[in-house]
């Protein structure tokens, strides 16, 4: 075992025969904060967050007038009428408070206080030279390349995309093929008091559209690449992704996303899964921006019955950077596995977070989630776990481990567990720790000197997460990005 | 080779070695015995490098230089090697990454050619088999799953691809079944020769039927107590520790 010290292991095995009504069980290493009610803002809160989140709107992303110019699909009703929810979701509860349980450790007024510009459609010329290091990984991937946003043919490969398959921009299906969309865009994700995703959902522009059809296997990865260009004032993007996957279909797809300037940019996705009866997605993002980057990412997944969902997210880089990734558990022996890896040093601030519903019987989830902190960063995982009544023979299992390489580096680990059925087993454990003192004696005893010990330790703490990317090409870049970041952190040995 | 004199230590202000003598020259055999919590793993430890002990008299000149003021790495660049009681588990690192750092580590540092990693792969190869372990084993995780007996053995590869000069050996034995036991004594005849020395930490008779030593030290509450052949090992099989008795008989 790496870790020692500050260890405290939590385990609690529920087995069937011994039924717990655990609520809300919150677990953290530091004492947690009083709860606020969350219930009802009064009227003057209300009115200010009404006030300051349109002029949020108007400043950043343009007025009411302005705004439809930009976005597709402005003939379709449905479309307008869910624009318009999310935004009136958006001015009456504007971004989410410090109050918030689920956002108190999460820094939103670096956000919220920023200036934006909403970029327009290729505002910079790319050669697909300058991109090749990030695309080089599986080359013969299906690429969809976006660059501040928009879907940018010349960079993306897509012409051998087998013709019963969708792998188009959401802009260009709007425009051209909405039904396709219609019966699961902005259905599945939700808006309300979900600020980041209600801005989301009203000024979507473009992202990545994918289906795949009943018994369909595709054997080479979908390449999703988001590339951020600032030039003087932050740029706001809000890629806007929905897959949809038919009966026993099966693919997998990586969402990459990179800074190309050294300037601040907020990204702001939301993508939307919907998995049919015995559907397999194999689901890798990796978020590896610059350090003044800010960046949201909401995912939520809708499983069918035997349905598999595996997401795999590394957190390396941005200033802040806040995850979540949900799963609707709607099918009976519907798996999902979501794991999770973060990287921070100096004051930056990664937050992970999942909620998994297991609404039928026999489903099962389960979570790893790593974290290596350095010097004054902040690491958070909360991972919520509700058993739905009737979701009986549920089994979970949850972990999260952190590795704190300085005294100043805060980890925050809280596990929730929701559970309204009998017949459940769930585990969860949370750890916090510093690099093994015996570990690292017995290689530096070896004749490794401490640095390269440390680097092969902490490294090696990665490792465990790194191993679950199910392909090896992309295992092996995560694996060589990763210690490229700690090479950087620890000092080259 | 090694030469310790008057050494005292210290862990958390105990006095666990209070006043230690011992020479050891090239191609010597020392064993050290002792009851439980006489000094031995403290000395053993002590001379690889481990933290938390506080010397405060003697000293230990090793191939001419104060060993004390040496880091732990650069024991094991000198030629200083320590099989551990109890080998670490480290997860996520793989006993090949292990074993490459290590010696390409010792290799650069006393001036030789690194080896690649074909090259590297063959020689491990090529002493695997005597330490009568798998190949898959050299694939996994650094102990992580290994049984007793395979992290011992593993010790022991470890020392025949280093190539020490001086081998401490905390309680190899240990935890070993019979044929376990008889192949780690084979590895350590093999490696023995006239440049290399030995310093074998045990609690038990048993590892002497393989290993032939030419000193054996008794350690009692810090002291060495009585210092004899080979005969001795008999003698304390069949008599037990106490009559020796504690203090500074030695």
């Amino acid at each position: 075992m790496i870790l020692d010290a500050k260890t405290s292991d939590l385990n609690q095995i529920h087995s069937p025969g011994s039924p717990i009504k655990a609520k809300n069980s919150s677990v953290s290493n530091k004492i947690a904060a009083p709860k606020k009610p969350l219930a009802e803002k009064s009227e003057l809160t209300k009115n200010s967050i009404n006030n300051t989140s349109q002029s949020w709107f108007h400043r950043n992303l343009g007025t009411k007038r302005e705004l439809p110019f930009r976005l597709p699909g402005q003939n379709l009703e449905w479309l307008q009428s869910c624009r318009k929810v999310a935004r009136e979701h958006f001015i009456k509860y504007g971004f989410p408070q410090k109050g918030e349980e689920s956002w108190k450790y999460t820094r939103t007024n670096l956000i919220t206080k920023g200036e934006y510009s909403f970029p327009e459609p290729l505002s910079i010329k790319l050669d697909v030279e300058e991109i090749a290091h990030l695309i080089q990984v599986d080359k013969s991937e299906f690429r969809m390349v976006f660059v501040n946003g928009y879907f940018t043919p010349h960079l993306s490969s897509l012409m051998k995309v087998p013709r019963e398959l969708t792998i188009k921009s959401l802009a260009e299906i709007l425009d051209n093929r909405p039904e396709l969309a219609e019966p699961y865009l902005a259905r599945i994700v939700k808006t309300d008091r979900q600020g980041f995703c209600a801005i989301n959902t009203t000024a979507m522009n473009d992202g990545a559209f994918i289906h795949i059809p009943a018994n369909t296997k595709l054997t080479h990865p979908i390449h999703l690449l988001y590339l951020n260009y600032s030039q003087n004032k932050p740029i706001i993007c809000q890629p806007r992704n929905l897959f949809v996957f038919d009966h026993n279909s099966e693919a997998m797809v990586v969402e990459n996303h990179v800074s190309l300037s050294e300037n601040s940019h907020f990204c702001n996705s939301v993508t939307e899964i919907d998995l049919g009866d015995g559907a397999k997605l194999n689901h890798q993002w990796v978020q590896n921006e610059n350090p003044l980057a800010l960046h949201i990412s909401t995912l939520t997944a809708k499983q069918g019955a035997d349905s598999q969902f595996t997401s795999n997210n590394f957190a390396l880089g941005a200033a802040l950077c806040r995850s979540d990734v949900d799963s609707k558990l709607e099918g009976e022996g519907a798996k999902c596995t979501i794991n999770g890896f973060y990287l921070t040093d100096n004051n930056r601030h990664m937050d992970f977070h999942t909620r998994i519903d297991h609404f039928k019987p026999h489903c099962r989830s389960q979570e790893l989630v790593k974290g290596i902190l350095a010097q004054k960063s902040r690491g958070v995982f909360n991972g919520k776990l509700v058993v739905h009544p009737g979701a009986n023979g549920t089994d979970a299992s949850q972990k999260n481990a952190n590795l704190l390489l300085s005294k100043e580096a805060e980890a925050d680990s809280k596990p929730e567990l929701e559970i309204f059925a009998d017949d459940v087993k769930c585990a969860h454990g949370a750890t916090v720790g510093q690099l093994d003192g015996d570990a690292l004696f017995y290689l530096t005893s070896r004749g490794i000197a401490k640095k390269e010990a440390e680097q092969l330790l902490t490294m090696g703490f990665a490792q465990e997460v790194i191993d679950l990317i199910d392909h090896q090409p992309w295992q092996r870049w995560v694996r060589e990005l990763i210690q490229k970041r700690l090479t950087h952190f620890l000092g080259a040995p | 080779m090694l030469n310790i004199n008057n050494l005292h230590a210290q862990v958390d202000d105990k006095d666990i070695l209070k006043g230690i003598n011992l020479n050891i020259a090239p191609g010597e055999v020392h064993v050290v015995m002792g009851p439980n919590g006489s000094g031995k793993s403290t000395l053993a430890n002590l001379l690889a490098g481990r933290d938390g002990y506080t010397v405060s008299q003697g000293e230990v000149i090793y191939k001419g230089k104060d060993l004390l003021t040496i880091p732990t790495e650069e024991r094991a660049w000198a030629g200083i090697f320590l099989a551990f009681q109890y080998p670490v588990e480290i997860p996520g690192v793989s006993n090949l990454q292990l074993l490459k750092a290590a010696l390409n580590a010792k290799r650069r540092n006393n001036n030789l050619k690194e080896l690649d990693a074909f090259e590297f792969l063959e020689m491990v190869r090529s002493k695997i088999d005597s330490v009568g372990m798998s190949e898959e084993l050299l694939q996994r995780a650094v102990n992580v799953g290994f049984s007793g007996g395979e992290k011992k053995r593993n010790e022991i590869l470890q020392m025949t691809i280093l190539e020490p000069d001086l081998v401490i050996l905390d309680e190899t034995d240990s935890g070993l079944d019979i044929d376990a036991l008889r192949i780690v004594g084979r590895s350590i005849e093999a490696m023995r020769d006239s440049q290399r020395a030995f310093l074998i930490v045990t609690h038990y008779q048993r590892m002497l039927d393989s290993i032939k030593p030419d000193y054996i030290h008794v350690l009692s509450d810090g002291y060495i107590v009585k210092t004899g052949g080979s005969e001795l090992a008999l003698e304390l099989e069949e008599r037990g520790y106490s009559w020796l008795g504690k203090g500074e008989a030695a």
